[in-house]
């Protein structure tokens, strides 16, 4: 598992990719929305691909529809990226978990919701 | 609730196997393909790829309740699912329940790139992934098709990110424990587009095509397939409208020949019967050899009657004449074969009489013995095989597998031979002497009759001898005979 250096801050390069992989897995969700219409089902997994912004990061976090929902609703500026990759003190955790973590990275405020 | 899943310690669950429920291929395959396996089957154009792999969506979704995913990058969806539609296995109900779903993958990669940004880290294959990834979780499908992945290739530049596309694609499939079939484009010569998917694949499927004389001859081959014990070597198959049909080959290492010299197989020519000692040891092979037109499918159809006369169901591999024009030679005799077949004491296998394909005759006459406990089988003729056969060593394979499933079921065999040799006793030529030899059955065989003309007088006579009796003692003198209504009748030793 990769694991971020606390001494090495976000950079401007990783923080735009946190951004383009938090709207792929926004993207991505849509796709299949077009693709399964009303035959999406809460209960069901729709992992997300970990959002923290580390070029090398290829972890998946494995949650499901529901609470992917809840996730973006509760926490719509939050990225959801495994506990190991948060970039503190530059990221501010919202929502911790033993799997995942709800971050707000300060320089990327960008409002986003997918569900 | 949530749980990560670190790729870099990406250690399967132990797999339990996954039937294809493509019958023979179950049987090649030992029970089927691990659960989460990444298999690549990969062939030149035509060779029944994608057949193979909606074959195994359909077949999974009827037997298994398994729901199959098929994302076409090749052709337009409409296309692909109007092209299944001839085959028996495709079920429109399982497409509109989307129990079997079909996707266009082109529409997939022309949702990407998602964003207006690009980005080296995060490629359009990255997001096609976490599609495909969500796909599968949301249908929860255990089977799924990319055809082809040569198409999606073509988008990645280097071996470096084929590799790491092909690898995490495996691994966001296998995760929830689907089985993913990457359809691949290849030739035998020269592999794969590129070979990383074969490194990388947990199991590779061959299959590829050449020109019959009448029909496409078919392969399949598995050539790899980690965690189970498979069968190597090809299988014929054909595509029919039942879909992809696999011949695979009898296994025969560790079959054990269960011969009983003491338990003898009467032919029901009494004389003949004498010559070999009593009859045809059990689980023996007797090759019959003869010109055209000397009695030899007389005396394979004595031997079936003989059987069933004595409550043993027969087996008729028929390569040469038609099962009505037989039917109507034994009544001839006063056999009632007609009758026989109906009552299923006498079954029958017959082929394409221009292009008889080993592999497939093979796996209908061990079907046929095993599902009636058939315990006389007659093969008339294997000469006809020989003219007619794709390639000679084809033949020689067949009568090797057969044997020994014949022997290892303490099953007899009435094998036919036509020989080329007219009048040569007269000739004083060896006996036998090119007979059979050029296949090298006297080797496979454990018997041999030899029956033949000769001019004597000013008329042709018919001779019977039996040349060879493995493990036993037999008569060596030459006798005539004739056949009328009886059938054939074995007369006076030649002295000519």
């Amino acid at each position: 598992m990769t694991k971020r250096s606390q001494q090495i801050p976000l950079s401007n390069q990783e923080g735009k990719l946190a951004v383009i992989r938090r709207q792929s897995n926004i993207r991505s969700y849509a796709v299949i929305k077009g693709i399964m219409g009303s035959g999406v089902i809460d209960s069901l997994p729709l992992r997300v691909r970990c959002e923290c912004g580390l070029p090398i990061c290829e972890e998946i976090i494995e949650v499901n529809l529901s609470e992917r929902r809840q996730i973006r609703r509760n926490y719509p500026r939050g990225f959801i990226a495994v506990p190991s990759h948060v970039d503190y003190p530059h990221d501010v955790t919202l929502f911790k978990s033993d799997k995942l973590c709800v971050v707000e990275k300060l320089q990327f405020s960008e409002v986003v919701t997918d569900l | 609730m949530v749980a990560t899943i670190p790729i870099t310690h990406m250690i399967k669950q132990a797999s339990t196997i996954q039937p294809t429920n493509i019958t023979a291929l179950d049987e090649i395959l030992n029970g089927g393909i691990p659960y989460g396996s990444l298999v690549l089957t990969t062939g030149p154009a035509g060779g029944g790829k994608t057949t193979l792999a909606q074959q195994w969506l359909f077949e999974g979704a009827r037997h298994s309740g398994e729901v199959g995913l098929y994302i076409s990058f090749t052709e337009e969806i409409e296309k692909a699912a109007r092209n299944i539609e001839q085959f028996e296995f495709f079920n429109k109900s399982f497409v509109k329940s989307g129990r079997v779903r079909m996707i266009d993958g082109r529409m997939l990669l022309n949702s990407v790139p998602f964003t207006q940004e690009s980005s080296s880290e995060l490629t359009e294959m990255d997001q096609l992934l976490t599609v495909i990834m969500n796909l599968v979780d949301q249908t929860q499908a255990k089977r799924v098709v990319i055809d082809s992945i040569t198409a999606l290739i073509f988008k990645l530049e280097g071996v470096d990110a084929v590799r790491s596309f092909i690898f995490r694609l495996g691994y966001a499939l296998s995760s929830p424990g689907a089985t993913v079939m990457l359809i691949g484009e290849a030739d035998l010569n020269t592999g794969s587009q590129t070979p990383v998917e074969e490194y990388i694949s947990d199991g590779i499927i061959y299959v590829d095509s050449e020109s019959g004389r009448n029909q496409q001859m078919r392969h399949l081959e598995v050539k790899k397939m980690r965690g189970i014990n498979y069968r190597s070597g090809p299988a014929f198959f054909e595509i029919t409208a039942k879909g992809v049909t696999l011949y695979p080959k009898i296994p025969i290492y560790g079959l054990t020949a269960m011969t009983d010299f003491k338990t003898r197989r009467k032919t029901g020519v009494k004389k003949l019967d004498e010559m070999m000692g009593g009859g045809i040891p059990q689980g023996h092979i007797l090759l019959v050899g003869g010109n055209t037109g000397s009695g030899k499918s007389t005396l394979g159809m004595h031997f079936l009657e003989e059987g069933i006369r004595q409550g043993e169901a027969g087996l008729l591999v028929s390569l040469e004449e038609s099962i009505t024009q037989i039917i109507k030679t034994a009544k001839e005799h006063d056999w009632d074969f007609d009758k026989h077949l109906a009552d299923k004491t006498l079954m029958s296998v017959s082929a394409d009489f221009i292009d008889i394909y080993p592999d497939k005759l093979l796996y209908e006459i061990v079907h046929a013995v095993e599902e009636n406990g058939i315990k006389r089988v007659v093969i008339d003729s294997i000469s006809s095989m020989e003219s007619s056969a794709y390639a000679r060593d084809y033949v020689r394979d067949f009568l090797l597998q057969l044997t020994a499933f014949f022997k290892s079921n303490g099953i007899n065999c009435l094998v036919t031979y036509r020989t080329t040799e007219m009048f040569e006793a007269h000739n004083k030529q060896t006996m036998g002497g090119t007979m059979a030899s050029e296949l090298q059955l006297s080797a496979i065989v454990d018997g041999i009759v030899l029956m033949r003309y000769v001019e004597q007088d000013q008329e042709v006579r018919k001779l019977l001898s039996v040349l060879k009796m493995r493990g036993s003692d037999h008569e060596k003198g030459i006798y005539e005979f004739s056949i009328g209504k009886a059938g054939l009748i074995v007369g006076d030793q030649f002295e000519g």
